[in-house]
């Protein structure tokens, strides 16, 4: 692929490869493999979904952060602490859904808004997020119940495969090649890298076409581009979950709609004292390992045991996640799920709703859906919640 | 000074003076690399201490910002790193970072009220650095009571801070407790609760605040006592406790409901905190 060959050429590039373990993000070596084969379907062009979501380029599983040397001094020793250093090389990560490129923009709330995490924001600084429209839907998937249209995701770049079925016969077997593919910018930093790599990306097809969000010309690339994505719109747009959808609707209806557009505190303490939590934590045997998946999970520990300190994803359904030498504020297990799901469908909301593209600390991904163990579904958590307390007002429900 | 664009990254500290309070409890002062205090701070608020290879964990500064010279730690020995700092003698490194979270509202709301003091246990070190601040601009504030109670006198920390300083300053007022009686002890024994509704003035004045810090199940039933008093809710202030790791609200640990302790606390007001669920 001459796109990913030109990518690769100027930063890193990391697409969704599959490998024994499943399918995973890992960086492109020029013309080593064919696309089709490894990071997008051939029959219905879409990215594939990776075990892991991107979370990991940004906020890694473990992280460095500075090591410490103990030195003599003339007052007995000191520490000297010496930082990581910032990472802000660029590279670019391609195949990103819909789902995944949201999950990133509720992780900004966390670590670019009230504070600056300084790794984070070179990282995110370095990245080019080349998205990939979603054609089909996961049986797990559920990313339009949050508002999130597969179709058209967000990242700095979108990828558009070119539908034209005349032209492309529906042969699952055929050769995705570049001049089937088309790039739509949607930031500067989007439109930088078209710039840059137009010359290497482009070769003479009139089919061909650059686009960008900001464009005003209207030139023939433009409407093609858009009948293309028009097209593709009849044609793939995957059906909402039809199912899930209602269930948010209702819980969002009951808690966080009507005359009140934030939830009131009372609500709040009402959910939190549901009795539907009493049955809801019973299956959960609290591995993380949806935690471990999620996208939107922000939850780290910082290790200082060793000189070098580092930080790693940690969850809150880790016993020693709250664990302080007097007590546990969140001593079993159910303290534990329901601090998971209160921050997944309220506070996060209650914290960040006002700023926050999508208003809840999930995506509708699915992989925590597809990995559980015991099959915890956080919609069937919202279900849970909204019929204890939907009939009731919720601070009659506790009562219950 | 920390780095202020990294709040994560620490700075060499040292201790300068070790003082043992009680048979659990140790005072420490700290400065930076350069014999200074290691940041500015206002009262209530916190700071990350760490041993690199031990731990680092959120503590209170016990010392006013009027106290330029160094910052103090009251340290009870519990856990992993406060036994492996109780171990520690002057002139040992520390590293430290901070500061973190919202201060008592000293200069604002508090300016000009009688305060109330209500403390149990190691939760006196929290509000001593605004008990100091107030001692040094005693003529900013009213009438002080300190209500302070302990297990036994020998755990009540600071208490010859409190009977050489304290005990003078103009029109503030000490009342000590302990659970049981002992051996040469003739003050106050009973519960900090019960206690101030023996002492308290409901004619107090309007313009009147309560700061409260100490075990859970003490603050509780201080609150209870205050509002049969006639306090309000937003006449009351206390600080919360929970673990943290960043300090910056972003690591997922010190969370009530949707605030985070360590950014939009440790000091709350009692009617923000009845809006929240009471997991702390």
């Amino acid at each position: 692929m001459q796109l990913f060959d030109a990518i690769a050429k100027v930063m890193p590039l990391f697409v969704p490869l599959e490998d024994e373990r499943g399918v995973y993000f890992a960086q492109w070596e020029p013309g080593a493999t064919p696309l089709q084969s490894v990071a997008l379907n051939a029959s219905d062009f879409a990215p594939r979904k990776t075990a892991l979501s991107p979370k990991g380029f940004f906020l890694p599983m473990v992280e460095h952060l500075y090591s410490s040397h103990f030195s003599q001094t003339k007052h007995g020793g000191t520490w000297q602490i010496t930082p990581a250093a910032t990472p802000n090389a660029p590279f670019a990560v391609l195949g990103v859904r819909s789902c995944d490129a949201a999950g990133l923009e509720l992780l900004d709330e966390v670590f670019l808004a009230e504070s600056i995490d300084i790794p984070y924001q070179a990282r995110r600084t370095a990245a080019h997020i080349i998205t990939v429209p979603c054609t089909k839907r996961c049986a797990t998937c559920f990313c339009d119940v949050f508002g999130i249209d597969p179709t058209q995701p967000g990242g700095d770049v979108t990828l558009h495969f070119d539908n034209d079925t005349q032209r492309m016969p529906d042969d699952p077997n055929r050769q995705i090649t570049d001049d089937m593919l088309r790039l739509q910018a949607h930031t500067p930093k989007g439109e930088a890298l078209l710039k840059i790599q137009a010359n290497k990306l482009i070769h003479s097809t009139e089919n061909q076409i650059l686009q960008t969000d900001s464009s005003s010309s209207e030139s023939i690339g433009e409407n093609h581009f858009n009948e293309a994505a028009n097209n593709s719109t009849k044609t793939f747009h995957p059906p909402v979950n039809q199912k899930a959808a209602s269930i948010l609707a209702d819980f969002e209806a009951r808690f966080f709609g009507g005359d009140n557009p934030v939830i009131t505190g009372t609500d709040a303490t009402a959910l939190f004292h549901s009795p539907a939590w009493d049955t809801l934590y019973l299956t959960c045997v609290a591995c993380g390992t949806c935690a471990f998946l999620c996208p939107t999970c922000q939850c780290y520990d910082i290790n200082n045991e060793t000189a070098h300190c580092h930080r790693h994803w940690d969850t809150c359904l880790n016993a020693s996640f709250t664990q302080m030498a007097h007590g546990n504020p969140r001593p079993t297990k159910k303290e534990r799920f329901r601090q998971r799901f209160m921050h997944k469908l309220v506070y996060f909301r209650q914290r960040y709703g006002a700023l926050a593209s999508n208003q809840y600390s999930c995506v509708g991904c699915g992989r925590c859906v597809e990995f559980c163990p015991a099959g915890i579904n956080p919609v069937d958590v919202a279900r849970e919640l909204y019929a204890v307390h939907a009939a009731t007002s919720p601070s009659e429900a506790t009562h219950v | 000074m920390c780095n202020p664009a990294n709040h994560l990254m620490p700075q060499p500290a040292r201790i300068t003076h070790i003082q043992s309070d009680t048979s659990d409890t140790k005072t420490f002062r700290v400065v930076d690399a350069h014999g200074n205090i290691p940041f500015p701070h206002r009262p209530g608020q916190c700071a990350m201490l760490g041993v690199p290879g031990v731990g680092e964990a959120m503590f209170s500064i016990a010392s006013s910002p009027t106290n330029t010279a160094c910052f103090e730690f009251s340290i009870k020995a519990v856990g992993q790193l406060t036994y492996h700092l109780h171990a520690m003698q002057p002139d040992d490194a520390l590293t430290i970072r901070g500061p973190f979270g919202r201060p008592f509202p000293v200069d604002t709301v508090l300016r000009g009220q009688d305060l109330l003091f209500v403390a149990g246990g190691i939760g006196i070190a929290p509000l001593r650095s605004v008990i100091r601040y107030v001692l040094d601009k005693r003529n900013d504030y009213g009438r002080v009571d300190i209500v302070y109670g302990a297990r036994s006198a020998a755990d009540l920390v600071y208490l010859d801070e409190i009977k050489t300083e304290w005990m003078d300053a103009p029109n503030v007022h000490i009342h000590l407790t302990i659970d049981r009686t002992e051996i040469g002890w003739d003050g106050h024994v009973g519960f900090v609760p019960a206690y101030i509704k023996e002492l308290y003035d409901i004619h107090a004045p309007a313009k009147r605040t309560a700061l409260i810090c100490g075990p859970p199940v003490m603050i509780k039933y201080s609150l209870q006592a205050l509002l049969e008093l006639g306090f309000a809710k937003h006449q009351i202030y206390t600080t919360l406790e929970m673990r943290m790791k960043c300090g910056i609200g972003q690591c997922g640990r010190c969370n009530v409901g949707h605030k985070m302790v360590c950014i939009d606390g440790p000091v709350f007001r009692c009617d923000e905190l009845e809006e929240l669920p009471d997991e702390y």
